[in-house]
């Protein structure tokens, strides 16, 4: 799930070269067209008035959204199309944040966490009016878990040992060890695909249902796909919900950041999440409604457990020390952000450890720590140990100029205090290549988090699919096995919180900011809770336009 | 042709980086390991080169590693997109430049020879990310009389009037440098064709300047302007990238970007055999033409 969200985000704003200053230069021209003094909308889009029934709503994303087959696309814009498409057994309340019921009724799990029954709807039906049944989600989730099929969701459900259809509307899922986020993961991830037209089929090749006509149980029917161009869907009339406002989506795919945002201007497009560099181009537009989320990511600095440097905890102490991240925030995101303090951002309000502060920009304590740690300043002021100077470089990859503004300033901090840090611009492919095989010396990553902790053991146990940093600590190794196993609530929130403390004193990751999503409808649009982009979707059925 | 493709697949295979699916940080190392069998990437780089090449003789251009499907149909579905786009824009710059090209020419250093020069230089210095943008911002968000993108209106038949407004923009960008190029030739070739010594004997006979022009000058200052058409043929396939993406148009400039970026060497090598290919018989089709514009090269 690291970094996946794919949206092209590049305006420039770094060193530029001419073609990105003028690149830039047209972006602020796009920004500029606007005026001042945005009442800065905030809350929901809910309005007051009754919903009324009609109107196509036109939503971007960003690439190709195939295949639109959640068993084996990770992809982001695929993403936003399935979430309307496909059902799942849980979707997210807007308010509490947990999973409430979808295409399950209501679920149960056995005390010793080992045993999930989720009873279903009953009044369920695919695109094709063939009936839902428990048959489909057994077949769903054995997809996930066949080796053949590499489901990127195949990780979260290793511990799967039978899956039981015990009636047409019930199902059993048996655990060798508890997993009680099931029913958060389960909502966030799987999307339930029809057994009736995959059975026997290798999914990876079925191009028909990945490509031109999937069928789901979701509030919207695919219609038809133009490859390059939109993916149209109309109201599915028989959804279990009730047939939804509006009568359509077109998703229109608009890879470049500056003409999605030029299509909202010319209002042919309803929604978009926008960038803080564009928020001058929004504000003071009545046509308009600005809401800001604080979502469940982070923008951060992973280092390389294990090197000479970086192995030395007040090394790492001094890289937070060092950062003023609150300057970084402010420059970069436009101050869009809130600092972050532990691994679980606040977002996941039962979950994130609000005792925690955040560490103060302190350029003193930094250095009085690498003193302590054997680095010592020679003649030009940067630092040396033992005849090894303290040299690093800070990888970043170019998609994102928030990001490469980062490096910019994290560079310029930390040769302040004698690190001497360079920095590697790297297209996505080999970016995502040295996260994998470890290549890296510091790397600003940005990541979105579940809306349940349990995913914290796979990005910072000791050998963890996406422990990208070669992050170990046995301390913390122990608090993520038992936080995923406890049953009690009460318990688990306690290993988390005593998680977080270590991994903040730890520095596992030099913090960086948790990213506020800026989402801009039209006033129109009204109907949408109060969820970000990915979680916003699965609510469609309630959206609808004004006419 | 085999070269270019030969290059490209060593190239593809040998840059930094891998796959986009194989690196998805949520995949687990085991699960790549299957899916690069599968993709047959885990073969030695001469077999995989075999492979390719015996199915390419076959018209089997394999499948994208993004999207699992052949990577002929991908291209085949972009074709008319970019071939509409390339081709309306090339009318609209030869519209352009063949009038502008001769007048300049034949009222050199004049006001309107002077005119051509400053819209040919800005036609040629003005990045075409730029000028789309401002368009978009002039007709789509102020004017709001032509869509900012796409090729029709999504939910709409498509329609003739629909698909015009649509490629308005995007082919006056694209055509707006082809036009200053070709035009900025066409009047350099004109002028060198009106000194020679056989268009002197035509005004000395007493032809009408204008039947000098068109009977003895234009066909031979043709010949230059060609090479020059030649050249931005092949684009009416291989498609424009910048201008594609600005305008969300659905074309093989925007298919082969991406797959650049997702490193799909499926589609990467079928869009590079299909550009070479046409940019072949680009250059066939261009010294057939040499050859009826100036018969001395068919004796040489």
């Amino acid at each position: 799930m690291t970094d996946a969200i794919r949206d092209g985000t590049t305006q420039g704003q770094l060193t530029l070269t001419r073609r990105e200053m003028l690149a830039a230069a047209a972006a602020a021209a796009i920004a500029a067209a606007c005026s001042p003094a945005l009442p800065s909308g905030g809350g929901p889009t809910g309005g007051s008035t009754a919903p009324v029934r009609g109107g196509i709503a036109r939503l971007p994303i960003f690439n190709e959204p195939f295949p639109l087959n959640p068993i084996i696309s990770n992809e982001l814009s695929s993403l936003l199309v399935r979430r309307s498409l496909y059902s799942y057994l849980t979707r997210l309340d807007p308010v509490s944040k947990r999973p409430v019921p979808d295409l399950a009724k209501t679920w149960e799990v056995s005390p010793n966490g080992l045993v999930w029954t989720f009873n279903l709807r009953d009044d369920v039906s695919w695109h094709d009016e063939m009936p839902f049944t428990a048959e489909d989600v057994k077949f769903t989730f054995e997809q996930i878990l066949e080796p053949k099929n590499t489901s990127v969701e195949r990780t979260n459900y290793l511990d799967m040992t039978k899956i039981e259809a015990i009636d047409k509307y019930t199902v059993r899922f048996t655990l060798k060890n508890p997993l009680m986020s099931l029913p958060v993961i389960s909502g966030a991830t799987v999307g339930i695909v029809p057994k009736h037209l995959l059975e026997g089929k290798d999914l990876r090749t079925a191009t028909s249902f990945n490509n031109e006509k999937p069928i789901g149980t979701g509030p919207f029917k695919i219609v038809s796909v133009v490859p390059g161009s939109h993916v149209e869907m109309a109201a599915y009339d028989k959804f279990y919900r009730g047939k939804p406002f509006l009568d359509g989506v077109v998703w229109k795919i608009v890879p470049d950041v500056n003409a999605r945002f030029a299509q909202l201007k010319a209002q042919e497009l309803d929604y978009m999440t926008i960038e803080p560099s564009q928020l001058q181009g929004i504000q003071g537009d009545s046509r308009f409604t600005l809401t800001e989320y604080a979502a469940p990511e982070y923008t951060y600095f992973i280092p390389r457990h294990g090197t000479p440097i970086f192995s030395d905890k007040r090394v790492r102490q001094a890289l937070v020390y060092g950062l003023n991240r609150q300057a970084i925030l402010d420059v970069a995101a436009l101050g869009k952000g809130t600092l972050m303090v532990g691994t679980i951002p606040p977002a996941l309000k039962d979950w994130h450890n609000s005792a925690l502060k955040p560490y103060p920009f302190d350029p003193a304590k930094a250095k009085s720590l690498l003193d302590e740690a054997g680095w010592t300043a020679g003649a030009s002021g940067m630092r040396a140990k033992g005849g090894t100077p303290l040299k690093f470089e800070i990888s970043v990859d170019t998609t994102s100029a928030i990001r490469r503004q980062m490096a910019v300033l994290a560079q310029q901090m930390y040769r302040d205090i004698g690190m001497d840090a360079s920095i590697k611009e790297v297209d996505r492919q080999i970016y995502s290549q040295m996260l994998q095989q470890k290549t890296f010396e510091l790397n600003i990553s940005n990541t979105p988090h579940s809306w349940d902790p349990d995913t914290q053991r796979r990005f910072y146990i000791t050998n963890g699919g996406s422990n990208f940093g070669a992050y170990t600590n046995t301390k913390v190794d122990d608090l993520l096995n038992r936080g995923v196993q406890e049953v009690d609530v009460e318990k688990r929130k306690a290993l988390y919180r005593e998680l977080q403390e270590v991994m903040y004193e730890d520095v596992h990751v030099v913090h960086g900011y948790h990213p506020t999503e800026l989402r801009v409808t039209s006033t129109k649009l009204k109907g949408l809770p109060d969820l970000p982009l990915r979680d916003v979707m699965t609510y469609m059925d309630t959206w609808w336009l004004e006419k | 042709m085999l070269v270019v493709v030969t290059a490209t697949f060593l190239l593809v295979h040998l840059a930094p980086g891998g796959p986009a699916i194989l690196l998805d940080p949520a995949l687990d190392p085991a699960d790549a390991e299957i899916l690069r069998t599968r993709l047959g990437l885990d073969r030695p780089l001469i077999e995989q080169y075999w492979r390719w090449l015996a199915d390419v003789v076959r018209l089997d251009f394999g499948s994208s590693f993004t999207f699992d499907r052949p990577v002929i149909g991908l291209i085949l579905e972009r074709l008319p997109a970019t071939m509409l786009l390339g081709g309306v824009s090339l009318l609209f710059a030869l519209a352009i430049a063949f009038p502008l090209g001769i007048i300049s020419a034949k009222y050199r250093s004049s006001w309107i020879d002077q005119l051509s020069s400053m819209v040919t230089l800005a036609g040629i210095s003005i990045p075409n990310f730029w000028l789309g943008i401002v368009l978009i911002l002039i007709f789509s968000v102020y004017l709001g009389v032509l869509p900012s993108s796409g090729m029709s209106t999504p939910g709409r038949p498509v329609s003739v009037v629909d698909v015009a407004q649509h490629l308005f923009m995007p082919a006056l960008v694209l055509g707006l440098a082809t036009m200053a190029s070709i035009a900025k030739y066409t009047r350099s070739s004109v002028l060198g064709v009106l000194k020679q010594d056989y268009v002197r004997t035509a005004r000395a006979k007493g032809l009408k300047e204008r039947l000098v022009l068109t009977r003895h000058a234009l066909k031979n200052a043709l010949i230059p302007v060609v090479t020059v058409i030649g050249l931005w043929l092949p684009r009416m396939v291989g498609g424009a990238v910048v201008t594609e993406t600005i305008f969300s148009w659905p074309g093989m400039g925007r298919l082969a970007i991406s797959a650049a970026f997702q490193r799909d060497y499926p589609i990467i090598l079928g869009v590079t055999l299909v550009v070479s290919t046409v940019v072949v018989f680009t250059n066939l089709l261009v010294d057939l033409v040499y050859g009826y514009l100036d018969p001395r090269i068919r004796l040489d």
